[in-house]
């Protein structure tokens, strides 16, 4: 199988501190420099396999978005490398980067911002595959885009009129549609039905699976509901403060959740079974700062099987089964075979 | 941690029923530009004492509106219409504002959705608290509603009360904010709280807590609990009754397990499939077909008409009216479910 | 709120900006006064008798008529005549085009330039922000009419300095509010997806940013026109606006005021009249559009 997404040691912060002045501060007498950073996205690798669903799941802040976003250069990856469809696009000039952003799209959350008010939805999808050039003619793309829009379930009647007057779903279906334009082979959705009526969720899922079979890319999709990512995904990567802290095949995570930070999501999530009284596992503890992360495992300040190591060292990767590892200690001296992440 | 012991026998105390809030036939209807908007048409419903009610539906459906209008908070160019809500044998709907004012915090208080700017600001979370109890409990020194305020914020388990009571909103995160506010709402010890999506903001481990929290100081305080949320899963977990709303009409009402395991109404049962579940692995969702209709072009007969797999023609032309069709199970629908396993 | 419902608003609020402009006396009102003010101002010198600038159509003994409602006052110089000699009316008309022409192109000029740096500085950020942003702090760091009072003594007066004037100092609201807006719609999914694409930057600034921020810009262009008019008048009535060739409203006030207090009070005053109406006019219509386009007082 062909690998078309591979993220390595993937870095990403912001700087807190734009303005010159407030990096300097005085302290005791003398200047000293603070560089205030907020780490998003701490060491993150992955890959993405041709035709394959990865599902990056965690928590607002939990640098997810941040991953994507990284990914698709919306911002500059400060460290690690990013190589797709076999090539090193980390570091490349926006005009060299054009041909990835081809095989490259994005779906977004949003379905009311992913749209531009005051564009036609048949301009919406022909601006993309013009200026690709995947078709020729202002004409072609025209046809093309409207068998587009029919695809997603839009009528091509309803092509000229402008994203307000489509319903949420419809919204979600144009963004789709647009991605779908320039016939890309990965799409990153970004949380792509989480804003979406719980009747339209199900349509829209259906629809990018129907389309991913269809057409026969790839998805990076983040999410944070986790019953969407059992229905949707391949491998997940469960994510906590910028690290994934246990990745591996949908089926083995859902069934032997490692990480207690895994097993504390799980518990959380309201189940539509009654399964005795509704009792998830109580946490405490306050999330870190990731401005100023701990040096040990950043899960331990919430963590009730914490050690005395969790505090001061940072997990390294343990493999539980093939393709299933955690970032833990518990796994460390049970006598599993300690594989350091290649 | 909540002990699993306690959790149960607290849930065993469950409503006497008697019955709380009564509302019959309440319609709120906007007059805009475009047309009328019949957000909330013709509901009735009640909510006995102690008991957790939950109003499910997805936008559109009335259920936010149903609950300001309860609470006589629907402004213009919104009208209220009811033949009665009576809270605690009082015609709410009939007293005037000076009353209703009383009423609100006092005995009905309601929490919203977003933690962030339920709050204000810019006065110390005691001043807030304060403003509550300074309203509703006019009688109490300034040192014994220090201390009710202390001992709130224990009751929602937030660790150093008095050090929290002299810090601002931003100090404080989201889950911490909504427990802050969950102590406000109960303050003035209401019979009955109203929460609008009071979780949907927060992430899922953080809304675990909350929902918890407040699940179980409501059967503790003998409260009843009136919880509006678009999540089946949420109500499913605390609720005693639910009612499904769907543009601006209750579908079904009825106990938890006879909507969750007995669903009659085609919406309730198409709502329960196409939910994708923790525990269940299937190829592809089953789907409601269309969109949620537009409010100013509701269907003339059932409102769920036009996305309805089971719709005839009677349905296009008459709206159904509630039949109880099982004890306390109302449905408004012309061809109930009963055998859906088959037909699904 | 609802999907279908959130769609519906919007529907709504369309067509409802006609339905309340003709239910808001204000706008109604800004408008007429607006239209007769334009109006006269275009077609005034064919409807008017006299030609005020030219000198040599001028009477002495015409000099300070009354109005005609006043003894002494008559047809033929309805609004009175200043100590020239002068028709108050004519003068008055030809006046207000020149502090409208100053208004209207200085507004225009500003806008565009005011528009052009706040996208840059809002779309790219960084160092270019920082420098244009510290040069529009600079500029209101000192109150503009002191710079403008002492720019204009310096250059001289004229209608084309005043213009280039306001342009530079009336461009500082239009970049700090252009690039405010910038930067929250920059942050938008739309422009996001844009550059996913690959689209350039100048592409997305002209196709996803600016027409996103275009109401923005009309609302506020059309309560500066109103301001410019105002400043014009004050530097005039101090003597460095236009040049006394080209009498703007503001300079007919300053003309008279030396003759007011000895009773020929409409030689400053009908003007002074015309440039509180004219402002008025434009100012709560103005109001009218910022409350019905301006989305976060919604």
């Amino acid at each position: 199988m062909s690998r078309v997404l591979e993220v390595n040691n993937l870095i990403q912060y912001f700087e807190l501190s734009v303005d010159l002045l407030d990096k300097f501060s005085i302290k005791e007498g003398k200047i000293s420099i603070n560089e205030k950073r907020v780490h998003a996205v701490n060491d993150v690798s992955f890959h993405i396999d041709a035709g394959e669903v990865y599902s990056l799941v965690g928590e607002s802040g939990c640098g997810k978005s941040s991953t994507a976003r990284t990914i698709v250069k919306l911002i500059e990856p400060k460290g690690g490398s990013v190589r797709f469809l076999g090539d090193d696009i980390t570091h490349l000039s926006a005009r060299r980067m054009l041909p990835y952003r081809k095989e490259m799209q994005m779906i977004f959350q949003d379905p009311y911002a992913s749209l531009n008010p005051r564009q036609r939805i048949i301009d919406i999808i022909t601006e993309p595959i013009l200026f690709h050039k995947i078709e020729s003619t202002k004409k072609a793309a025209i046809d093309r885009a409207k068998s587009i829009l029919e695809r997603v379930g839009i009528s091509s009647d309803q092509a000229d009129r402008y994203p307000h007057q489509f319903s949420g779903g419809q919204r979600q279906r144009i963004g789709i549609a647009r991605a779908l334009a320039v016939d890309p082979q990965l799409i990153i959705a970004d949380e792509p039905v989480s804003a979406l009526d719980v009747s339209i969720q199900a349509q829209i899922l259906n629809l990018l699976m129907d389309l991913k079979d269809e057409y026969g890319f790839s998805y990076l999709f983040i999410a944070h509901d986790l019953s969407v990512v059992r229905h949707i995904s391949d491998r997940m990567g469960i994510m906590y403060l910028g690290m994934i802290v246990e990745e591996g095949p949908k089926e083995n995570v859902f069934d032997a959740p490692a990480h207690p930070y895994t097993q504390l999501l799980f518990s959380a999530v309201p189940k539509i079974e009654k399964e005795g009284e509704f009792a998830p596992i109580a946490l405490e503890g306050e999330i870190p700062s990731p401005i100023h992360l701990p040096p040990g495992c950043l899960f331990a300040s919430r963590c009730d099987k914490a050690m005395e190591i969790c505090k001061n060292v940072r997990p390294e990767y343990v493999t539980l089964s093939p393709g299933h590892r955690v970032r833990c200690h518990l796994y460390t001296s049970t006598g599993q075979e300690t594989s350091i992440d290649e | 941690m909540m002990n699993h012991n306690e959790v149960k026998h607290v849930s065993s105390k469950v409503s006497d029923g008697s019955v709380l809030l009564d509302v019959k036939n309440l319609k709120t209807y906007f007059h805009t530009f475009r047309g009328l908007i019949k957000a909330v048409d013709g509901i009735s419903f009640n909510v006995k004492k102690g008991e957790v009610i939950g109003i499910v539906g997805e936008s559109g459906s009335g259920k936010s509106v149903t609950s300001f209008s309860i609470m006589g908070l629907v402004e213009s160019p919104g009208v209220v219409n009811a033949d009665h809500i009576l809270f605690d044998r009082e015609d709410i709907h009939k007293v005037d504002e000076k009353r209703m004012m009383k009423v609100r915090g006092k005995e009905i208080s309601m929490v919203f959705q977003d933690p962030m700017t339920s709050l204000n600001p810019l006065y110390t979370i005691k001043q807030q608290m304060e403003e509550m109890l300074i309203l509703h409990a006019p009688q109490l020194s300034s040192h014994d509603r220090h201390e009710r305020c202390v001992r709130l914020l224990q009751q929602v388990r937030i660790h150093n009360p008095e050090e929290a009571l002299k810090m601002y909103p931003h100090q404080f995160s989201g889950g911490m904010r909504q427990r802050v506010i969950v102590a406000i709402a109960m303050a003035a010890d209401p019979k009955l709280i109203i929460a609008d999506e009071p979780t949907t903001a927060l992430d899922v481990t953080i809304q675990a807590q909350v929902l918890h929290l407040m699940y179980d100081l409501v059967r503790k305080k003998d409260m009843a609990l009136m919880l509006i949320t678009h999540d089946l899963a949420v109500v499913s977990q605390l609720a005693d009754r639910i009612v499904v709303m769907y543009s601006g009409k209750i579908m079904e009402q009825g106990s938890r397990d006879d909507i969750i395991e007995r669903p009659l109404h085609p919406y309730t049962v198409g709502l329960l499939e196409c939910i994708p579940r923790m525990n269940r692995d299937k190829e592809r969702l089953y789907q409601i077909p269309g969109n949620v209709p537009n409010m100013l072009e509701l269907p003339k007969g059932c409102k769920f008409s036009t996305r309805c797999r089971y719709c005839q023609e009677i349905c296009i032309e008459v709206d159904p009216d509630p039949r109880e069709l099982r004890p306390e199970q109302m449905v408004s629908c012309h061809f109930p479910l009963w055998d859906r396993e088959e037909r699904l | 709120m609802s999907e279908g419902s959130i769609g519906m608003k919007k529907k709504i609020t369309e067509s409802e900006f006609l339905y309340n402009y003709t239910h808001s006396p204000g706008a109604i009102i800004g408008t007429g006064i607006l239209i007769l003010v334009i109006f006269l101002a275009v077609f005034g010198p064919f409807i008017v008798s006299q030609n005020p600038h030219d000198t040599g159509s001028l009477e002495l003994s015409n000099a300070y008529k009354p109005p005609f409602w006043q003894d002494g006052g008559g047809k033929e110089f309805l609004l009175g005549t200043d100590a020239q000699g002068r028709d108050m009316l004519s003068a008055i008309i030809y006046g207000s085009r020149v502090s409208l022409i100053i208004g209207i192109l200085g507004t225009i000029f500003s806008s565009l330039l005011g528009t052009t740096l706040g996208l840059v500085a809002g779309y790219f950020g960084g160092r270019i922000d920082a420098m244009i942003m510290r040069g529009a702090d600079v500029l209101l760091s000192f109150p503009s009419m002191l710079v403008a009072l002492f720019v204009m003594a310096i250059l001289g007066s004229g209608i084309g300095k005043l213009i280039a004037v306001f342009t530079i100092l009336g461009s500082v609201s239009f970049i700090r509010t252009v690039r405010a807006e910038v930067l929250s719609v920059k942050k938008q999914e739309y422009v996001e997806a844009a550059r996913v694409i690959g689209i350039p930057s100048y592409k997305i600034i002209a196709r996803h940013v600016l027409p996103n921020v275009m109401t923005t810009i009309i609302v506020l262009a059309s309560m500066r026109v109103g301001n410019l008019i105002l400043s014009e008048a004050t530097l005039s009535f101090l003597g460095v606006g236009v040049p006394v060739t080209q009498p703007s409203l503001g300079l007919l006030v300053k003309n008279g005021f030396d003759v007011l207090l000895s009773g020929y009070w409409w030689i400053t005053i009908l003007p002074g009249l015309y440039i509180m109406i004219l402002v008025f006019g434009i100012n709560i219509f103005g109001d009218f559009l910022r409350d019905e386009l301006n989305p976060r007082l919604k």
